[in-house]
This record gives structure tokens, C-alpha cells and sequence, in this order.
């Protein structure tokens, strides 16, 4: 028998080791390269729905704040009207004095 | 293709970004102008008051004029006797209305006889036309070059013109 030259057999196998490893190195390339992008897409969806939701706050504040002055101002007319009526007497007797005897002009 | 994603993404976002801006803008001017018609209805308010104030003093001064003769004769002297210290000395016409005519008649010798033991020299005529107001009196010089308006209409008017923020004081419950 002669001699076996295991030289290319262990070359093979190195070979095909190194393919495995550079396999594997690229699967694990492959979902960092997910995970990274799905931690991105992630991230901007979150951006973007803290976005709305502070916007929504504003579009809701000012139109809060819109009603709340309507309301205000209707509620210093009707006060205005209230005190308005309880010195409407005094106020008419003001001015018939002031037309008949005032010294004002 | 990378490249014109991004540019579609880019103007998208910035498209968005422009509406969400105008939308803000919209909602700040809604705040202003309720902020506005407010205050406007406010003063249409005060101004109603006021009108209602100056009618019933107007429907008042109405009835007293007819009603309270004894007490308006004092008045129209009155008002008189201060148009004739604001115009001077000299020869006056008295306008009336024609209700009133007789009453400043009557009272026209006396206040000439008034002035005269103050020292002030007055003529005075009762004019022949009568003028259409509800009271007072409106005295011209003789020449016609001066004019004094002190008929309870114009009075009115300068209580309105002058006096309102007092006449709202009061309406508000303060004090003139």
C-alpha cells in the first residue's frame, strides 16, 4: 500500500470550515444588520407618534383655550348685563340731573 | 432609487410639516379673533346699556317737560340765565319751542332785570319762530353770528358725547 496523502483531504476540510465560519458570520452580519434597522424603524415610529401626540395636545389646548375665551366673554356680558340692570336707575337719574341742572359744560 | 426615495421622503416631510404649520397658524388666529369679537361684543353691550340709559332719560325728560310745569318753568330759566353768562352782554334772541313761548315770555323782563342789578347789560327777544325741541332754550346773538344750543336735546347730546364713560361708571356700579 502506498502511501495516503492527506494533504488536500485536510485542505478540504479547512476550506469548508472556513466557508461555515464566513456563513455564519455573514447570518450574524444579517441580523445585527435586522436588528438595527428594525430598532430604527422602531425608534422613528415612536418619534413620530410622540410627535402627534404633542401636536394633538397643542391642536387640543389652543382649541380648549379658544372655547374658554368664548365662554369668558359671555360671561362678562351677562354679568356686565346683571349690574347693568341693578344701577340702570341710578344711571338715568344721572343723566336727566346732569341735563337739567348740570354745570358741566 | 435610494436617492429619489429619500427626496420623495424629504418633500413629504416637509410637506406634512407646512400643513401641520398652517394648521397651527389657523388655530392661533381662531384664538385671536374669538379673543376679538369678544371684546367687540363687549363694547357692542355697553353701548346698548348706554342707549338704553339715554332713551329712558330721553322718555323721562319728555314727561317732565309736560307734566311738571311748575318745575321745568325753574329749569328753562335756568338754562337761560347759563347760555346768557356763557355768551356776555348785548342784545340776544330767545328760541323756545312753541309750548314753552308764553313761559320764556313771561320770564325774559325779569332776567334782563336780574342782569341789570349785577351789572350786566342784556336785551332780550322772544323769538317769533319757534323751534322744534322738546325743551331748553336756544339763544342767538342779535347779528345771528352767535349761537348757544341749550336745548335739553343738546344737552343730551353732550351728556352722551362727553359724559358716557361716567354715565357706564354708573351703569357698572361705580361712582361718576
Amino acid at each position: 500500500m502506498g502511501e495516503v496523502n492527506f494533504e488536500p483531504l485536510v485542505e478540504e476540510e479547512l476550506e469548508a470550515e472556513r466557508i461555515i465560519e464566513e456563513a455564519r458570520r455573514r447570518a450574524e452580519e444579517i441580523v445585527r444588520e435586522a436588528e438595527r434597522r428594525a430598532e430604527e424603524i422602531l425608534k422613528a415610529r415612536v418619534e413620530e407618534a410622540d410627535e402627534k401626540a404633542l401636536e394633538a395636545e397643542e391642536e387640543r389646548r389652543l382649541r380648549e383655550e379658544v372655547e374658554r375665551i368664548k365662554r369668558e366673554y359671555e360671561e362678562k356680558v351677562r354679568a356686565m348685563r346683571k349690574v347693568a340692570e341693578r344701577n340702570f336707575e341710578r344711571a338715568v337719574r344721572y343723566v336727566i340731573e346732569v341735563v337739567l341742572h348740570g354745570k358741566s359744560r | 432609487m435610494r436617492e429619489a426615495e429619500r427626496r420623495a421622503e424629504e418633500i413629504l416631510k416637509a410637506r406634512v410639516e407646512e400643513a401641520r404649520r398652517a394648521a397651527r397658524r389657523k388655530l392661533r388666529l381662531e384664538l385671536h379673533r374669538a379673543r376679538l369679537e369678544g371684546s367687540t361684543r363687549l363694547q357692542k353691550v355697553k353701548n346698548e346699556l348706554l342707549e338704553r340709559v339715554f332713551d329712558e332719560a330721553t322718555a323721562r325728560l319728555r314727561e317732565f317737560v309736560e307734566r311738571s310745569r311748575e318745575e321745568y318753568a325753574r329749569v328753562l330759566r335756568d338754562l337761560i340765565v347759563e347760555a346768557l353768562e356763557a355768551l356776555g352782554e348785548g342784545e340776544f334772541v330767545v328760541l323756545v319751542n312753541k309750548r314753552d313761548w308764553n313761559l320764556a315770555g313771561s320770564m325774559l323782563p325779569s332776567i334782563e332785570e336780574e342782569a341789570r342789578r349785577r351789572g350786566r347789560s342784556l336785551k332780550l327777544h322772544l323769538g317769533e319762530e319757534a323751534v322744534d325741541v322738546m325743551g331748553g332754550a336756544v339763544i342767538l346773538s342779535a347779528d345771528g353770528r352767535v349761537i348757544y344750543n341749550n336745548s335739553l336735546e343738546a344737552r343730551l347730546e353732550h351728556v352722551k358725547n362727553m359724559l358716557a364713560g361716567e354715565v357706564l361708571r354708573i351703569l357698572m356700579g361705580g361712582e361718576p
